[in-house]
């Protein structure tokens, strides 16, 4: 469990005046609005694939804006957030889930954008929460972009290899027809790994295209990484910087999480190598 | 042909066929929105009163309440 509290109660808020303190009852209110916003936002940020560091420091970040004080745990799947006056002893609890959604750069960028122009101009909690329900709902990237464009990187990486023409051509083909398949089965909601599996497969099996009917020189090549788009980078990545800062348990979820998808990924690569006859081994 | 190729052919022309259906799906679904906000479907599992259905009868769309698919 990550246990943090964001801000230090020695060191006087900027605005610990922007919330009315003298009624308890407009001090709990403000704080439960609070709270609910910045656990949503916590929640969307860590579900669009943040770190830890960076929800916390987005987190405080606001919550010193709004004149408040945040202990906030973050599990891997849940966002639990305190919130209270430092001038009044009222607190509010919320737990918000994290809702399955893929990883989106664009969202986080937006996100902790959002965090900075609530600091810079002083947003008020009402036009906060509309820019972030914008952010949050306007976040439709298009798909095509992204299958043509993660086809190109992974025929890039295949030249980066070594790979030759064919194999460049063939890579771009086996990541367009698997991202193509990741992206259909995702959006009806099959589990991640039988879609790290199964995409694995098929782009091995198209990515053996040089082995059987040889055009070029570097088959290989070509069907080691016609599967590297699958590679989990970003949660192996996001592992490491939570373990950096000590964030354990989100650390090692991460991991597994990215060790049990490296793993769908192999299977899927070794049963389409298999039944291509291909032994690389 | 061997069973090698045979899997690769399979595997590939599934894959083509899918693309070129989502694509089909996604040009068909943005001008039937266009015209009157309805999605066609290519397959999908109707409602028992379709089965039955006679040229000219109400459609599921006007008539909400399909009392036939209460199972008790």
């Amino acid at each position: 469990m990550t246990i943090s509290t964001i801000n230090d109660p020695t060191i006087p808020l900027a605005s610990e005046d922007a919330i009315p303190s003298g009624n308890s009852e407009n001090a709990h209110l403000a704080s439960k609005e609070v709270c609910l916003f910045l656990a949503d936002y916590a929640s969307t940020l860590l579900g669009s694939g943040a770190t830890c560091i960076r929800i916390e420091k987005n987190i405080n970040r606001m919550a010193e804006v709004f004149g408040k004080r945040v202990e906030l745990t973050i599990m891997p799947r849940h966002v639990h957030l305190t919130v209270w006056n430092p001038k009044s002893d009222d607190r509010y609890t919320s737990t918000a889930s994290v809702a399955p959604a893929p990883i989106s750069f664009s969202l986080n960028t937006r996100l902790s954008e959002l965090s900075w122009t609530v600091a810079d101009s002083h947003l008020s909690l009402d036009e906060a929460r509309e820019r972030f329900l914008r952010i949050a709902t306007s976040d439709k990237e298009n798909p095509w972009q992204t299958l043509l464009l993660a086809s190109l990187a992974n025929a890039a990486f295949c030249g980066i290899f070594g790979g030759d023409l064919s194999a460049i051509v063939i890579v771009f083909v086996a990541t367009a027809l698997g991202f193509n398949l990741k992206q259909v089965l995702l959006k009806r909601h099959f589990d991640s790994r039988f879609v790290f599996f199964i995409c694995a497969f098929v782009s091995s099996v198209v990515g053996a295209a040089d082995f059987l009917f040889p055009a070029g020189n570097t088959p290989a090549v070509a069907i080691g990484t016609s599967v590297l788009y699958l590679v989990p980078g970003i949660p192996f990545l996001n592992s490491f910087n939570d373990l950096l800062y000590r964030h354990y348990i989100c650390s090692v979820c991460r991991f597994i999480d990215a060790i049990v998808l490296t793993g769908c990924l192999s299977l899927g690569l070794c049963l389409g190598m298999r039944l291509m006859n291909v032994d690389m081994f | 042909m061997n069973t090698t190729i045979l899997i690769w052919i399979f595997v590939s022309a599934f894959l083509l066929a899918l693309i070129l259906i989502r694509m089909a799906d996604e040009r068909m679904d943005a001008t039937r929105k266009k015209k009157d906000g309805h999605r066609l479907k290519l397959l999908e599992i109707g409602k028992e009163r379709e089965e039955f259905f006679i040229a000219g009868d109400p459609t599921s769309a006007v008539i909400k309440d399909d009392y036939d698919d209460i199972d008790d």
